[in-house]
């Protein structure tokens, strides 16, 4: 073969990131194959990975079974739970006198808004009496409750309402190296790298390390997280800042055990608001996730700890909270030349919708998809690749920034500074204008790769309260009665997957006493 | 109700077996656990399905003995109206429960609630003095050997999942005006198991599969013998 054909690849990094991408590539690529690319892994041996990440989106049901991982076996060991979507606490106004409200983004809606019937006009209009988030989905009602998405009878990987999993990323990240080393033939180098080299082209082909050999490619991921070794370092490829839109550049994160082994677990996680951030609870099957992602701009860290400490109550005491400093903006490009850029090293915009890994599996994706074997389509791919994830991270930004700038929360300068027009990207502007007087439709989200799509956008736009005023246009909504014969099927759904399905806590430990069956 | 607690001399000392008390405690089950060992007689009554416990979401191999849930056609006033009976119908009131999950120890338990158990003498005590007696030893055995035989149909099941051999199928049973439909089971599906790549198949040869896995295939056919019953 000529040397122009891409036969190495060269994985710097072994977090969420290098994991998955190692899997996805090592799958999709066919690695066990010896016609085919040869991937190794290169991980620090003395630099932890960053551990935290305990979110995912349902997609990550699909790479899981799509690289041969049995769904029990991956949550008894990562600890992990199910996860229907996310309340969030105190969002819309200030809270009085301890009282709370929330509301449900969940991650199942009965009818899709944008493939056929889109509720939101009508009940905009009044058609339910519930809540947005309780009337156009069941899934809301069973989280709340602590329901589980499924039962242990229902196939591995199956749903019977849509779920993704909360996860130890500690774990997790152990779990995948054990699968994609033993399983996928990837091969696994445990070394620093001490120095990057380049040819003439600019394109990196050796790295050099602490061992006594150094390691030759002709194509390179970079996922050595916040270093960012060789997009940043060694290509020198510029960071995009986005503080001025998203405020919230640090984390305290702290690990709660459970009281005791009956403790309900939630099945969605708990996004509360709080005066200059907002905090996540998540629950693991042995114990909880919990943290304040806060911007150092208007409140201190001591502040900050007694704000945790005051939410997790008596339970904290004793445990230490770690300090995250968070980047928050993207790469001026992800990919350049034959080196691309996936997980911290590539972007980070805040855990608020807990996306990033659901990033890291679409790049991986999109790079085992379109992988170049010849030197010579690594361009056309650098421009789709780079054009397509700022897209997907501005749409990002953006889909985040929501949950701020439309909040009536005023009570201190960090939710007045969030409303702040010039903090507010352009592209949500428009849209906020347009959904003054017309809910959203399927045409504002129109791009294949939408990371947030219409019924998201809805469940904040209408759990946060925005006003859309339709009185001007009530003539064109005059389906009233599909609209109501829909919100009482759900109702009745409802009702039935109450009677149905098992706690949350009792599937499982089914789950991890006996395991699901495949069919 | 049952109440299935260990069987403990003290405690149930003075009970008895009423050795011919009938079917009453299936009278109500249209699913009846099978081991692979039965599935050659089994397979000459009723169809042999897989169904998933509630409980555990676990595979268990069944006798289908009814068109609809509550339903069981062979039973009928004391009598059993097939020439197989299974073997888990004749256990009843005993059951081996494992002291562990991986042991091979058992200890025997009772359904304290069984019609067949009598507090006045009736039948067959079940001990001498706190010693068991021949019907407690050779019952108790029964009931060990059956929990031994359902373990290694739980590998054989296992291993047919392995293979991709058994699916999901509705069961939808009509004739003339009456129409049942059973969901929840599962049976072995004979273009898989044509399609299966020779060694796969060979290795179920290996393991004595293959004449419980046609008779599986076979026993699907009696679902008109549940419909003369059902008449
Ligand atoms: C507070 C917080 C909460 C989050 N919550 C979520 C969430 O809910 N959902 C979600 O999807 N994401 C979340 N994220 C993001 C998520 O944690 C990251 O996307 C994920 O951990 C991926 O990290 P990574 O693999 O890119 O980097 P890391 O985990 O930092 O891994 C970097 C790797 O590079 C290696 N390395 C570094 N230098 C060298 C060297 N010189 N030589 C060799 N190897 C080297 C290290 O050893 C390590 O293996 C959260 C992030 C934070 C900070």
């Amino acid at each position: 073969m000529s040397s122009k054909t891409i036969n190495q690849v060269v994985i710097v990094g072994g977090g969420t990131a290098g994991w998955l991408t190692a899997a996805i590539l090592a799958t999709k690529l066919n690695c066990r194959d010896s016609k085919s690319v040869q991937i190794t892994l290169v991980e620090s041996p003395t630099i932890p990975i960053l551990g935290v990440g305990e979110g995912t989106w349902p997609t990550i049901r699909n790479t899981l079974q799509m690289i041969g991982i049995d769904e029990s076996e991956f949550m008894r060991e990562c600890d992990a739970t199910f996860k229907q979507g996310a309340e969030f606490v105190n969002w819309r106004d200030t809270p009085k006198d301890g009282e709370t409200h929330s509301y449900f983004h969940p991650l199942s809606a009965v009818f899709h808004s944008a493939y056929d019937f889109n509720l939101a006009p009508y009940w905009l209009l009044g058609s339910s009496p519930l809540p947005y988030d309780h009337a156009t989905t069941s899934q809301s009602r069973i989280s709340q409750l602590g329901l589980a998405p499924k039962k242990i009878t229902t196939p591995s990987y199956a749903a019977i309402q849509n779920y993704s999993y909360h996860l130890n990323a500690n774990k997790f990240a152990e779990f995948l190296k054990k699968h994609v080393t033993n399983k996928l033939g990837v091969k696994f180098i445990s070394a620093n790298v001490t120095q990057v080299h380049l040819d003439e082209e600019q394109h990196i082909n050796r790295l050099s390390t602490d061992i006594e050999q150094d390691i030759i490619g002709d194509f390179f991921v970079d996922c050595s997280g916040s270093k960012a070794l060789l997009i940043g370092d060694a290509l020198n490829v510029g960071w995009h800042s986005i503080d001025d839109v998203i405020f919230n550049d640090t984390a305290l994160a702290m690990q709660v055990p459970y009281p005791d082994e009956n403790t309900p677990i939630a099945s969605h996680t708990i996004a509360t608001a709080q005066e200059a951030g907002w905090t996540w609870d998540i629950g693991l099957h042995n114990r909880r996730g919990v943290g304040y992602v806060y911007s150092s701009r208007h409140t201190s860290d001591e502040r900050a700890e007694e704000v945790l400490r005051a939410y997790i109550g008596e339970e904290a005491e004793g445990i230490e909270a770690r300090k995250i400093p968070l980047n928050l903006g993207y790469r001026k490009q992800f990919w350049k030349g034959n080196c691309v850029a996936i997980g911290m090293s590539a972007a980070f915009v805040e855990p608020l919708e807990a996306s990033a890994i659901f990033l890291v599996e679409a790049a991986a994706n999109m790079l085992a998809d379109t992988f170049p074997r010849h030197k010579s389509s690594l361009g056309f791919v650098e421009s789709s690749f780079n054009k397509t994830f700022k897209l997907r991270w501005d749409k990002s930004i953006d889909f985040i920034k929501l949950h701020y700038c439309i909040s009536n929360r005023a009570d201190t300068a960090y939710w007045r500074d969030n409303v702040d027009p010039s903090s507010i990207p352009e592209s949500l502007k428009l849209k906020l204008e347009q959904w003054k007087y017309q809910p959203p439709t399927k045409y504002d989200f129109d791009y294949a790769f939408e990371p947030f799509v219409l019924d998201s956008y809805l469940f904040v736009l209408y759990g946060l309260g925005y006003s859309t005023n339709l009185a001007a246009d009530e003539s064109r909504y005059n389906d009233n009665k599909i609209a109501q014969a829909k919100f009482s099927e759900i109702n009745l759904l409802t009702q039935r997957l109450v009677d149905e399905l098992p706690t949350h806590r009792q599937l499982i430990d089914k789950v991890y006493q006996f395991g699901f069956q495949s069919i | 109700m049952t109440t299935i607690v260990p069987l403990d001399s003290q405690k149930h000392q003075s009970l008895s077996l009423i050795s011919n008390a009938g079917y009453a405690h299936i009278q109500q089950s249209h699913l009846l656990p099978l081991t692979v060992h039965e599935f050659a007689m089994a397979a000459t009554n009723f169809p042999i399905v897989f169904v998933k416990d509630a409980q555990t979401g676990q595979f268990k191999a069944c006798a289908l003995v009814g068109l609809k849930p509550e339903q069981n056609l062979f039973s009928k006033n004391s009598q059993w109206l097939g020439s197989y009976i299974p073997e888990f119908a004749k256990l009843h009131p005993f059951v081996a429960v494992k002291t562990e999950a991986n042991s091979d120890k058992y200890v025997i338990c009772i359904d304290e609630s069984s019609e067949s158990l009598s507090q006045k003498g009736e039948g067959d005590k079940l001990f001498n003095d706190s010693v068991a007696s021949e019907v407690l030893t050779q019952r108790g055995n029964a009931a060990v050997a059956w929990a031994q035989k359902s373990d290694l149909t739980d590998a054989f099941i296992r291993h047919l999942l392995e293979v991709e051999i058994i699916q999901s199928q509705s069961l939808s049973i009509s004739k003339e005006d009456q129409s049942y439909n059973l969901t929840g089971c599962y049976v072995v599906n004979e273009a898989a198991l044509n399609n299966l790549d020779p060694q796969v198949f060979m290795s179920l040869k290996d393991k004595g599969y293959l004449a419980p896995i046609y008779a599986a295939l076979l026993s699907l056919n009696q679902v008109g013998n549940l419909l003369k019953l059902a008449d």
